[in-house]
């Protein structure tokens, strides 16, 4: 009887042996190439959405499929990886991608922003600065900025190609005009590269402006609508506004209660049934950083 | 009949290889260097056997210029399991090893507005890459600017610049020398 999987010995790293029965990474070398190939041409056309044969992974969609099939195509020996779910290192979805690769990879897996060379993430970007040389990878749910004006796939594609984009800004002025000012709190829609429109997966619009310049280079995976773009480091990335209403973020009047960060996104957390709450880092590793630095938030907010 | 091998260790030999394809292609300019075990047929390059490796395969279509002789021509068939076409236009990547009798880059495919992407890659193989007339390059992927002295003939540059202005159609390019790659995405501005 052939024993289950996690009672087979996992060889020490340095003995490049991924699972027994799979390639190394999982998925099989034609796959990666085809995706490889998607890769490059999503760097030369900064914002555009390139198709590609996205496949049945060991999880549901909406799982991060697509970014769990970029990072297998591009992750080797000696990556350093790093999951994050909403920010936080510890979550279901991030720690079992995390535990995923360094089962079909053997590869070192870290918290450490700093320390991690490929970055996958779920609808955050870390607070700490990110650095030339790392690779951001974004599970995306909806690549389309346009799919809730256009439903036609037919359409929309002619609209990126005609750079048609004059209902996406309808859609903005609206919010101005019930809300009085734009109210998309989360995928808030990007202009790369003065060309294309480009949804930056759920992120919240707190974290746009890190989209912009980044040194790293960010890769975005949609594995249900097997759409797969890029943004290159050093490329500028602007976030839709009008010159009356300019692009603005979040921002709270509480400090984080565990490291009392004012400058990163709080998380607004239920903590009884009468109504209590408290704010605190979405970023775990930034906050437990702070912490371990010495900062302490608890009395900040009284 | 094949006498020469392929990568020694083709999936991390793949993994290396992309990895430094992608880096050099997202940082235009830039000149990476390829450490893989490979030893390509006499007249390929490391950096230009393995990136050949690494992307092609059945499902691309691969033209390779007129002077390249049969034992390349038969590697990269065997090894790759690539089709070749006779048109460059129909070429989802060409292969160049004489940069002098490079074709003009309006005859391969720059693809269609709606779909860039399906425009050719042109691999170009050089002595050096360094040495040539230096040029400046803006774009995505560059801080400020970055210079660049690619031995390239003039033509090259002066196409390129047709080539930049249609984007986003238009083709990507990499230069490749021993074990040296350097990436021109259509997206660069060259000056």
């Amino acid at each position: 009887m052939t024993p289950p999987l996690d009672k087979i010995d996992i060889p020490a790293k340095g003995k490049p042996s991924p699972e027994p029965g799979f390639n190394f990474a999982y998925l099989d070398e034609q796959t990666k190439r085809s995706i490889r190939r998607a890769l490059l041409k999503a760097v030369a056309i900064p914002g555009h959405q390139i198709p590609f044969g996205s496949r049945e992974m060991p999880m549901s969609y909406g799982w991060g499929t697509g970014g769990i099939q970029v990072t297998a195509s591009v992750i080797g020996q000696n990556d350093v990886l790093k999951v994050i779910d909403q920010g936080a290192d510890d979550t279901t979805n991030a720690v079992n991608i995390r535990r995923f690769f360094k089962r079909v990879c053997q590869v070192e897996t870290t918290e450490s922003t700093a320390k991690a060379t490929l970055i996958q993430t779920r609808h955050r970007i870390p607070e700490t600065p990110l650095q030339q040389g790392q690779i951001m990878v974004y599970q995306v749910p909806i690549p389309e900025p346009l799919r809730w004006i256009e439903p036609s796939e037919v359409e929309t594609r002619k609209m990126h190609a005609l750079e048609e984009y004059g209902p996406m800004y309808v859609k903005l002025y609206e919010d101005i005009t019930h809300f009085g000012h734009i109210a998309t709190a989360y995928d808030y829609p990007v202009m790369v590269n003065d060309r294309y429109m480009m949804r930056p997966s759920p992120i919240p619009r707190f974290d746009n402006p890190k989209l912009d310049m980044s040194p790293a280079l960010q890769l975005f995976g949609a594995g249900r609508e097997k759409r797969i773009y890029a943004i290159p480091p050093y490329t500028k990335v602007k976030s839709l506004d009008f010159a009356d209403h300019p692009f603005s973020v979040e921002s709270w009047d509480k400090a984080c209660e565990f490291c009392g960060a004012t400058d990163s996104y709080l998380d607004e957390v239920v903590i009884d049934n009468d109504g209590g709450r408290m704010w605190i880092c979405s970023d775990t590793d930034y906050c437990s950083r702070r912490q371990s630095e010495g900062e302490d938030g608890t009395t900040l907010n009284d | 009949m094949i006498q020469e091998p392929g990568f020694t260790n083709p999936v991390q030999a793949a993994q290396q290889t992309f990895r430094a394809l992608l880096v050099a292609l997202a940082n235009p300019g830039k000149i990476e260097t390829l450490k893989v075990d490979i030893h390509p047929p006499e007249g390929l390059s490391r950096s230009c056997g393995a990136a050949c490796l690494t992307l092609l395969d059945l499902e691309t279509r691969l033209w390779l210029q007129p002077s390249i002789n049969q034992n390349i021509q038969d590697w990269l068939v065997f090894h790759a399991g690539c089709r070749l076409v006779s048109q460059p236009a129909l070429a989802d990547f060409a292969v160049i090893l004489d940069s002098q009798e490079l074709p003009s880059l309006d005859t391969f495919c720059w693809g269609t507005p709606e779909d860039p992407e399906t425009s050719t890659t042109v691999l170009i193989q050089l002595e050096r890459l360094t040495g040539g007339t230096v040029k400046q390059l803006r774009g995505p992927g560059i801080l400020e600017t970055r210079s660049l002295s690619v031995p390239m003939p003039n033509q090259f540059w002066a196409d390129w610049q047709l080539n930049h202005q249609s984007y986003p159609l238009g083709v990507d390019s990499y230069c490749f020398a021993e074990n040296h790659l350097v990436g021109l995405p259509r997206s660069v501005e060259v000056h």
